[in-house]
């Protein structure tokens, strides 16, 4: 889906941006993840590495509700380390 | 190239009259005369000395050997074809004779008036059953046509002064009626578009939008191929008009290798369906211009045609799933979502300006050519690698939540009827849709500049000081 929103543009620029969402989403589940305590950690293992669809369906609704809201503030946080990171290459 | 393989559909037997001469009817359902009346009927033909009935046996028989056989070679296609013209010509000069009034003379010795008048009339209601039951079909087709035009009228009639509203009228009439367009060979969805092209609103990546519409309808036509009650040539020549009039519209997400791509998905569509590559796919696959593309369609078809029947029905199925996938979330949403993510109203306004976005699209897509935002870019580039290398070790259990996530369902869940409903995928499809966007545009405003995109939200160059 948002591969065809990307079609168009430049191939560095699709793969830049592809690369920048799976850093955002995968930070972003990090960070859910450390603030379930350690039973929900135990019980997400076992449904995610053999629970059914509906298991994992329910443990993202029942648990990691919040994973939106985190995903853009993570977008935002990046936003500010390439801009961060880019004054510094500038500097150097 | 060997397009043998055509399977082979058997003609449905009519309720009213045997699909073929000389079977009888029995339970309601036409069968193979035995030997005893096979006999009688000969003797009879010979007898009355109908030439034509002869004929028609033998043709009869010439089609059942074709009929019997799984697949149809080219040669064999057209050989049933010809034999198909010549029986229904010699069945209608048959039919012309009086062969029912002969037939009763024949039955009237050995059979009572009574029956006789009897299973006339049982069959005589038959057919006004059938062609009652055809006349409510056409009256209720004839209603949902009429129904759609007035709808199309209200829109039109709508005042100017909202056209964002009118635009997204004109697309949820086209969403719902495309499935049954084929009704009225689909003019009236055609006229809708070109009301759609002249309304020029302000809609969130209405381009792009657009552009999904035009595969959606061009898609929709190829599924609805065999509902549709028209002959061969005349659908292919709409399906590839439609797609080519509607590919000269300025928009960035429908250029060229758009256009091929959504001839491509038609062939295959077709190609499931069971429709010849030549005489029918061949012509949409001559409009193919990119040769990559072309290439593509064809080895794709020819893998589709040695499918078997269950294989090219789970492919249609699979085509028909992806339009209804991926598809734009909805603008509100996006909004909403770009809104908490810190989007500043000036670049709402580019996502809302058609014109400006599809320039600012336009002109990142040319970035090799130009030297200095090369430069930018390759800067850019190296901030960002340096934020993606630094990534952390990841659990595995957050690997297959992030699958779960992006595809929906595991490999081993593959065969898991509740893949598809999987909210989860659909909800990360809306944010990534928006993250995605934002990443888009930062990259763009990074490269060119946050000025350059004002000056696109706003029309006006910024003043150098």
């Amino acid at each position: 889906m948002q591969q065809n929103f990307l079609n168009n543009l430049p191939p560095e620029i699709k793969d830049t941006g592809t690369q920048l969402y799976d850093t955002i989403l995968e930070r972003s589940l990090m960070q859910a993840y450390e603030d379930l305590d350690d039973e929900k950690k135990a019980m997400m293992t076992k449904i995610f590495d053999s629970g059914n669809e509906k298991e994992k369906n329910d443990f993202l609704h029942n648990h990691l509700k919040n994973l939106e809201n985190i995903m853009m503030e993570e977008t935002k946080k990046i936003m500010v380390e390439i801009k961060k990171n880019k004054d510094t290459t500038g500097i150097q | 190239m060997g397009f043998e393989q055509i399977p082979n559909t058997p003609i449905k037997p009519s309720k009213e009259q045997p699909p073929y001469p000389g079977l009888v009817l029995e339970n309601g359902i036409w069968r193979k005369p035995n030997d005893e009346e096979n006999i009688k009927s000969i003797e009879q033909d010979e007898e009355s000395g109908h030439e034509t009935d002869k004929e028609l046996s033998l043709l009869e028989k010439e089609l059942k050997e074709l009929d019997d056989k799984e697949y149809l070679s080219p040669d064999d296609l057209q050989e049933k074809k010809e034999l198909e013209i010549k029986y229904t010509t010699l069945d209608k000069q048959a039919k012309e004779t009086p062969e029912e009034k002969k037939k009763e003379e024949s039955k009237e010795g050995e059979e009572g008036k009574g029956e006789k008048d009897e299973e006339k009339d049982k069959e005589e209601g038959g057919k006004e059953k059938e062609s009652k039951k055809n006349e409510e079909k056409e009256k209720l087709e004839k209603e949902l046509i009429e129904n759609y035009n007035d709808e199309l009228e209200k829109i039109k009639k709508m005042p100017d002064d909202n056209k964002n509203l009118k635009a997204k009228k004109y697309l949820e009439l086209i969403n719902d009626w495309k499935d049954m367009a084929y009704l009225d060979d689909y003019k009236g969805i055609q006229e809708t578009f070109s009301e759609l092209n002249k309304s020029k609103p302000s809609i969130l990546l209405f381009n792009y939008k657009k552009a999904e519409t035009i595969d959606e309808i061009a898609r929709a036509m190829a599924s609805n191929y065999k509902e549709w009650d028209l002959e061969d040539k005349e659908k292919l020549k709409i399906i590839k008009n439609f797609v080519k009039k509607q590919s000269k519209e300025k928009n960035f997400w429908y250029r060229p290798d758009d256009k091929d791509e959504t001839l491509k998905d038609i062939s295959k569509i077709l190609a499931s369906q069971d429709i010849p590559f030549k005489g029918s796919i061949d012509s949409i696959v001559k409009d193919i211009e990119n040769p990559n593309i072309k290439s593509e369609t064809i080895s794709e078809i020819l893998k589709i045609e040695k499918e078997t029947i269950e294989e090219k029905k789970e492919l249609l199925k699979e085509m028909k799933e992806e339009i209804e996938t991926g598809k734009m979330p909805p603008e509100e949403k996006i909004k909403e979502q770009l809104g908490k993510m810190g989007v500043s109203e000036n670049i709402m306004k580019i996502l809302e300006n058609p014109e400006a976005l599809s320039k600012i699209f336009y002109e990142a897509s040319e970035i090799s050519k130009d030297p200095e935002v090369q430069e930018k870019f390759q800067e850019l580039k190296n901030a960002i690698e340096k934020i993606i290398k630094k990534k952390e070790e990841v659990p595995p259990v957050l690997k297959n939540a992030k699958d779960f996530i992006q595809k929906g369902a595991g490999e081993k869940d593959k065969d898991d009827k509740e893949k598809k409903e999987s909210s989860w995928k659909t909800a990360f499809e809306t944010m990534g849709w928006s993250i995605l966007l934002f990443l888009v545009l930062f990259m763009l405003a990074e490269l060119k500049g946050v000025d350059y995109l004002s000056e696109q939200a706003t029309g006006k160059k910024k003043e150098k000081k």
